[in-house]
């Protein structure tokens, strides 16, 4: 629901990690802002756009790009993605038309992450409807556990099957309340609760270097915590 | 994924290569890298028709996707072996992999290759890479000791970047380098004088329309002994089963040409054809049968109840040593002087080096005379066919099955002069009885050599009762398997018998 808490950069560490470890990877930038696709160096075709992204399999498989690392492809995000709730509203069965589409994808590929904008939207519906994990990272302060609630509530009325894990995010050791709440949080029954992951000036200078982390500094903690994500990652989707 | 393989000469040519980038593109050197790996593929390029490979190199054995350098799985190994069935592997993914595409079928190394690789990625301003550059310096040999090695610029285009390839490609023809292949497996592998992907046992035939018999059939037939001849290796090494399948199919459908169109060349050629093709068949019955007895050993088991299992082994340790025995027998015709001469004889014959002048009837254009044969086949199935009741002998159930083994043939080997679609349709359809027939047939030969196996194995020692025991089981199982199949039969050859077939094979065909 909130912006800035580490979604693209966990959904772009996660996503090398699967690539790196043999499985053909697909992340969807579903974020108008793009900020997944940057990172990746990759833009959308100049014809693509958010009613291609509906229209079907054949033109968002046409427009996928592959990244600069073996088994990684990335279907990058439009800046038309903003018109997205419009577009899904005005069609029938508007909460499944992301996963119609992903379906027929999921054939090509063995993982598919999504990188998807904050807030609560009929887009952010057919995301849920489409996972089968979703990751939820928080900052460690009293008001992200305030967004989670009400996050939780809304799943427990819309889209009660869907697996959830919280992520602690830019957890700094030293300030109390994080250790606080990093210490005290107990999540709901049904969600899982995965490794969290530090602050760190280097995953911070991601959007300099533009890579993954696990690339560029693969020895670091911050890069250890992303590969320890990842092993809970595939454990619970049991790939 | 695209690709192309490029000449590449010497180190000025790449530094001038690499100036005549920087406009659009930088390149960037990643990597420098030895590699030593072995390529495996089926004799009949199955894994290269799918875009796939099994390499060996010094740290794994795996099955990729060339293309896209996709890794399918992997495993460690501890040595080379020279040859991979779909259960040599240990990993599931693997081996689920392969069992279908290969089912009988065995990987051979088609080579080694060794190469001192240089890795460049080319990037757009954006400083993404949009097209993966190497140049390869590559040492290439097989067991037969044919080496060769070449210089290379290997070109790997990303998905979504075509456009920028066929800028990087328009660069470098521009500057003269000159393209050997679109396909860097295809372009190793040509140099073992077997073009890959080319061989099939199912031949390719492009017959014209207005060829003439004669010659449509000395066509057919040389692509037949084409086939022979390239499985006779195959079965001498014991490579693996499929390449005796192989050839017996190539011979029978041979002889049926011969058959079905004795008229159209002159007798004398074809009793000297029909003479070296029956000897090969011949000669072939013994191993094959034995093959396919081998191969039923789970199924046997199955039959079975579990106290009586493993007293099954005795039997298929005789059939293995029979099938040793076998094997030598036919190894040593394929490499006999009557073998070599017949080979020769055959080759000459359909050279017409001693042709005798053709028939007035070979004369006649392919076209009608193919018609001609394939419905008068179907109309013989139906008669046969329709007279079958549930009382009828099994005689005439195994007649039926080889005349629908004879249309099956002219349908493929004549299926270049008719509609796509509906031959494919017409053989699915065939495919139907056939499978039943067949069934019916495989049971009541297997049950017949059961019977023979019981007769030798019965005498007083408690080894021998036991063995006789579990063959007698055996038998009562494969009877009413029989009997179940034959039930099904009159339903069966009514899904055949319909309207919609004849009506297909009537517009084709009448």
């Amino acid at each position: 629901m909130k912006g800035g808490v580490g979604k693209t950069t966990i959904c772009v560490n996660l996503a090398y990690a699967a690539a790196n470890a043999g499985y053909s990877t697909l992340l969807v930038d579903l974020d108008p802002q793009g900020a997944a696709s940057y990172y990746f160096r990759t833009k959308p075709g100049k014809k693509f756009n958010s009613s291609k992204l509906l229209s079907g399999y054949k033109k968002v498989y046409n427009s996928i790009k592959g990244s600069d690392y073996d088994y990684l492809d990335i279907l990058p995000a439009s800046m038309t993605y903003r018109n997205l709730d419009v577009e899904l509203d005005s069609k029938k069965k508007s909460k499944k038309q992301l996963k119609n589409v992903l379906t027929k994808l999921k054939e090509d590929y063995d993982i598919i992450f999504i990188d998807a904008p904050p807030n609560l939207t009929l887009l952010s519906e057919n995301i849920f409807e489409a996972s089968d994990l979703m990751i939820i990272p928080l900052i460690p302060t009293p008001l992200s556990l305030v967004a989670y609630k009400k996050l939780s509530e809304f799943l427990e009325k819309k889209n009660k099957n869907l697996k959830c894990a919280i992520t602690f995010s830019m957890v700094e050791k030293r300030r109390e309340m994080h250790k606080s709440i990093v210490r005290n949080f107990t999540p709901d029954k049904s969600v899982l609760r995965f490794t969290s992951i530090p602050n760190s000036s280097q995953i911070e200078k991601m959007g300099e270097y533009r890579e993954p982390i696990l690339v560029k500094h693969p020895r670091s903690k911050a890069s250890a915590s992303f590969m320890a994500l990842w092993g809970e990652v595939s454990k619970n989707l049991k790939i | 994924m695209q690709e192309l393989v490029l000449k590449f000469s010497d180190a000025t040519q790449l530094s001038t290569l690499l100036k005549q980038f920087s406009a659009k593109y930088s390149c960037v050197k990643t990597e420098n890298l030895n590699i030593k790996e072995y390529y495996f593929d089926s004799f009949d390029w199955r894994l290269f028709n799918k875009n796939l490979c099994l390499i060996v190199n010094d740290e794994m054995l795996g099955l990729f996707e060339y293309k896209i350098n996709y890794r399918v799985s992997t495993e460690s190994y501890n040595k080379v072996k020279n040859k991979y069935y779909w259960n040599s592997f240990r990993t599931k993914a693997l081996r689920n992999e392969l069992k279908n595409l290969l089912q009988h079928r065995a990987l051979v190394k088609i080579c080694k290759c060794e190469k001192q690789t240089e890795q460049y990625k080319i990037l757009n301003e954006d400083e993404k890479t949009v097209v993966k550059l190497s140049l390869e310096k590559l040492s290439i040999s097989n067991d037969l000791n044919i080496e060769f090695d070449s210089s290379i610029i290997r070109l790997q285009g990303l998905r979504g970047y075509s456009k920028e390839f066929k800028s990087i490609k328009n660069i470098l023809v521009s500057l003269g380098v000159e393209i050997v292949n679109n396909n860097y497996l295809a372009y190793i592998y040509d140099y073992f004088g077997r073009p890959p992907g080319q061989f099939s046992s199912k031949i390719k035939l492009n017959l014209d329309a207005d060829m003439n018999t004669a010659e449509a059939i000395r066509l057919i037939l040389s692509k037949l002994a084409d086939v022979i001849i390239e499985c006779e290796a195959g079965i001498k090494n014991d490579i693996d089963i499929e390449f005796l399948h192989d050839y017996r199919v190539s011979v029978r459908k041979a002889r049926v040409i011969l058959s079905e169109l004795k008229k159209m060349i002159s007798p004398e050629l074809r009793d000297e054809l029909k003479g070296v093709f029956d000897e090969l068949g011949e000669q072939t019955n013994n191993l094959r049968d034995l093959d396919v007895y081998l191969l039923k050993k789970n199924t046997y088991e199955s039959y079975l109840p579990e106290v009586l299992k493993k007293e099954l082994s005795p039997l298929f340790d005789k059939i293995k040593k029979e099938r040793q025995a076998a094997f030598k027998k036919l190894k040593s015709f394929l490499n006999s002087e009557i073998n070599k001469n017949m080979i020769l004889q055959m080759e000459c014959l359909l050279e017409g080096v001693f042709a005798s002048p053709d028939s007035k009837e070979g004369t006649k254009p392919i076209l009608q005379i193919s018609r001609k044969v394939i419905f008068k086949r179907y109309k013989s199935i139906l008669k046969r066919g329709r007279k079958i009741k549930a009382k009828s002998k099994d005689d005439v159930l195994h007649d039926l099955r080889l005349e629908c083994k004879k249309l099956r043939y002219l349908l493929e080997l004549f299926s270049s002069l008719f509609p796509t679609n509906e031959i494919d349709f017409l053989v699915s359809q065939l495919k139907i009885i056939q499978d039943n027939l067949g069934d019916f047939n495989d049971l009541s030969v297997q049950q017949d050599k059961m019977k023979v196996y019981l007769d030798e194995s019965l005498g007083k020692s408690k080894a021998e009762i036991q063995l006789a025991s579990v063959i007698g089981g055996l038998i009562t199982s494969l009877h009413q398997r029989k009997q179940e199949v034959r039930n099904v039969f009159i339903e069966t050859f009514k899904q055949f018998d319909s309207k919609k077939n004849n009506k297909v094979i009537t517009s084709l065909f009448s």
